[in-house]
Parts: C-alpha cells; structure tokens; sequence
C-alpha cells in the first residue's frame, strides 16, 4: 500500500460528513421499504419478446427501486473515503498500522462468514453476507483509528 | 531490535520533534522505534545513522530473539 493509492486528506472529512445520511437512507430502503427519492422509482413499460426471466430489465412488468441501490453504493464510497484518506503524516509506520489493520478486518470478516455459514441458513444467510460487506471496512476504520489514537496518547505521555 | 536513538537525540540535543523533522517521518514513528514497537526500514535506519553521524550497526543492534 503505497502513498499514491491514498486518496486526498480532505476525502475524509466528506465522508465523515455525508456517512450519517447515507446509513439513513439505507435504513430507510432496506428496513422500512421507504423510498426516500421517489424519482429514483423505475417503471419500465416495454413489452418483452418473452424469453427474458422475470425480473429482467426488459420485462414489461420490470419495476425497480434504485434507492436501495444507490444508498447502498454510496455509504460504500463513504466508508472507503474514510479508511482510505491520507494521514497528516503519512509515513511508513503509518503505512504498518494500515496493514495490520487491513489484516485484522479481513480476519474478522471471514470469521463472520465462516460462522454465518455454519449457524445461519436461507435467506438470512444472504442478508449477512450482504452486511458483511461492511465488515472490511468498519473494522479497519476503528482499527486503525484506535492504533493511531492509543499511539498518539503514548507519544504524549512520554517525555520528548 | 534494540537502538541507541534516545541516547544519541540526548548527546545531540534533539527533541523526537525535530529529529522526525528532518528524518522526514511522524514523530509518532520515531517514537515507536524509540519504544521498540516499530522496526524501521533500511531507508529510514539509514536516514537515522546519517543525521546522527554513525554506522547504522552503532544505532540498531539486533537482539537474541532476532
């Protein structure tokens, strides 16, 4: 992971801005089938040559709500520009911190799955998987912060 | 690994502030090398030797587990 695959440091601040609505919305599509948008409602009225499967764009019945779609994908961009900025001083060490974190949530991501894929099955299966495509993110996010934080209050304490 | 870095900002009359300075690094990074959390890399172990005037092997020593 190197310096250039960072994004710029003000990304984070966006993120950390526009996040809290993003969850809402996604709530709000995915919890209580509310669309926030409702321009963002697809009606498609086109008659199919009748070998599309239902459901598929060009089924004269296609309905679709890309609320969910579009809350889904930019709480994704959210998180990513808050795990993904640059440090103040992004150096090396920090660049450790960064893997280490990065190991860490993969870790726990798969261990989400692999319990998930024993204990849970059907439907809610796919409602955790789903969520834990989150997980990568989330978890690096605090990881990496509390490393940063803890880090910061040692280099205070100790005399300079 | 263990290093003389505490030791030789004291003979020098350096803060970890200013040796980060112009190490080009965090002072959280010198820090953590000071602590013995963070082993450095070559790079960086070379910068340190330079700015302090010694051999890198006179700075960082490995230890037995090492």
């Amino acid at each position: 992971m190197t310096k250039h695959l960072l994004l710029p440091r003000q990304c984070r601040l966006i993120g950390i801005v526009l996040l809290p609505f993003m969850i809402f919305w996604l709530i709000a599509t995915y919890s209580y089938d509310f669309s926030l948008f409702p321009f963002l409602r697809y009606n498609l009225g086109v008659k199919t040559q009748g070998f599309f499967p239902p459901g598929f764009v060009f089924d004269k019945n296609f309905s679709a709500d890309f609320n969910g779609e579009i809350s889904f994908l930019f709480t994704l961009i959210c998180l990513f520009m808050i795990a993904f900025s640059k440090e103040k001083n992004e150096d090396e060490y920090i660049r450790s911190l960064r893997l280490q974190a990065l190991q860490v949530s993969v870790y726990v991501s798969y261990l989400i799955l692999a319990i998930a894929s024993t204990l849970i099955y059907g439907v809610s299966f796919f409602l955790v998987t789903f969520l834990n495509i989150f997980t990568i993110l989330i978890v690096f996010i605090i990881v990496f912060h509390y490393n940063l934080h803890i880090r910061s209050r040692i280099r205070k304490t100790e005399a300079i | 690994m263990k290093n003389s870095i505490k030791v030789e900002r004291a003979r020098n009359n350096m803060t970890q502030g200013e040796l980060a300075e112009k190490a080009d690094v965090s002072r959280q990074t010198i820090n953590a090398i000071e602590a013995s959390k963070y082993v450095p890399s070559t790079v960086l172990a070379l910068k340190i030797s330079k700015l302090f005037g010694k051999p890198v092997n006179e700075i960082f020593e490995l230890e037995d587990g090492d």
